[in-house]
């Protein structure tokens, strides 16, 4: 393919994520004090947003292989098939985000920061995850149940739509949960 | 029976998704230890992201298109040909645009969404942006072709190494090189 063919098709879909990516920073760029109020939180952010982006797209393309091989289809869409794929996904949102506030933890407090609370950061990390993860494992379904009803192939649209409301859901979820939290 | 179990799927994400913890905490911890100026300049806090995930994308779709490639056989896993140099050459252009573009949006876009940028900061901080970027890009295209042709070679399918290599790299690279450009101007 020419150089111009693959410009003219990525360009716009990779500007197109990279606003809403704007957003999803302006959401952490909004709330200085919470970050401020809990040390260690900034250390989940960027773990948690790349475990959002890679628990959903692998669920995306799944989703979207099960329906061009006919396991799942409009009409037969909440089965067994569906259901494994969401308790994968879900389990894996709530054993890997464990993961990530333990480690931001340890991490922290070998750094020195001797004021993180474990309980806090891995509660955050652990509500704030799960929250995210449910949210967009319905919205990737529905993305791929929508799509494939109007006849367009999920693979091209799961992808980009995923990165971009991902970062923001995730984003939105770790800062609310964090302001909940955190005031306690 | 169903063919997808909740079991295999776990087992077969778990290793790589590990990783791409360890490479976040790892970014995560060089955001904090740099906590007080995100936190004095919010529009590094509004950059990070996007720095990270343009770079990720950069790579996946230059990973995408090379294991593509490899595959069909139209790219050779040793020499530097035409269709090589072509797939190389739009990531750079993919990398230089959007870089540019998402600057200027930064820019424009953050004293609108209330995000405060001072005056005499505001060119420092778009050039840290695109340098970081466009460094990041430079990075990014090396190892996506260094990672697809050494799995192809090895026997592996590229399709399942180079993205999540590539955006746990850009998740840590990213963070470092955004923070060090921050320093490197004097903010």
């Amino acid at each position: 393919m020419e150089t111009r063919g693959v410009l003219r098709q990525s360009l716009p879909l990779l500007i197109f994520c990279g606003i809403g990516t704007v957003f999803a920073g302006a959401v952490l760029g909004w709330n200085t004090e919470t970050l401020e109020m809990l040390p260690g939180l900034l250390v989940l952010v960027p773990a948690l947003i790349g475990l959002r982006g890679n628990i959903n797209t692998t669920l995306g393309s799944r989703l979207g292989s099960a329906v061009h091989m006919g396991l799942i289809s409009p009409k037969n869409f909440w089965n067994k098939e569906l259901s494994e794929n969401f308790k994968a996904s879900l389990s894996l949102s709530v054993i890997m985000s464990t993961i990530a506030g333990l480690l931001a933890y340890a991490t922290t407090v070998a750094m020195g920061q001797s004021e993180v609370s474990m309980l806090k950061i891995v509660a955050i990390a652990v509500i704030a995850g799960t929250i995210a993860g449910v949210i967009l494992a319905l919205i990737t379904a529905g993305i791929v149940f929508y799509t494939f009803k109007r006849g367009l192939d999920p693979d091209n649209v799961t992808g980009p739509s995923l990165a971009t409301f991902g970062d923001i859901i995730t984003l939105g979820c770790i800062i609310g949960v964090a302001a909940l939290i955190g005031g306690i | 029976m169903s063919i997808y179990t909740a079991g295999k799927i776990m087992k077969q994400s778990a290793p790589l998704l590990l990783m791409g913890v360890v490479g976040g905490i790892a970014g995560g911890q060089v955001l904090n230890s740099n906590q007080s100026v995100l936190i004095a300049f919010p529009v590094f806090l509004v950059m990070f992201p996007v720095v990270n995930a343009l770079c990720g994308n950069i790579g996946s779709i230059l990973g995408a298109r090379l294991s593509s490639g490899l595959h069909m056989g139209t790219i050779s896993a040793k020499s530097f040909d035409r269709e090589f140099q072509k797939n190389i050459s739009s990531a750079l252009l993919l990398g230089i645009i959007s870089y540019t573009v998402l600057t200027i949006f930064v820019l424009l876009i953050s004293p609108v969404i209330g995000i405060e940028i001072e005056s005499d900061i505001l060119f420092k901080a778009g050039y840290v942006m695109l340098a970081t970027g466009l460094i990041l890009t430079v990075i990014v295209i090396a190892v996506a072709v260094f990672v697809a042709r050494f799995s192809f070679i090895k026997g592996l399918d590229p399709d399942n190494t180079v993205t999540p290599i590539v955006t746990t790299l850009c998740d840590v690279l990213g963070i470092i090189i955004l923070i060090t450009m921050i320093g490197a101007v004097g903010i």
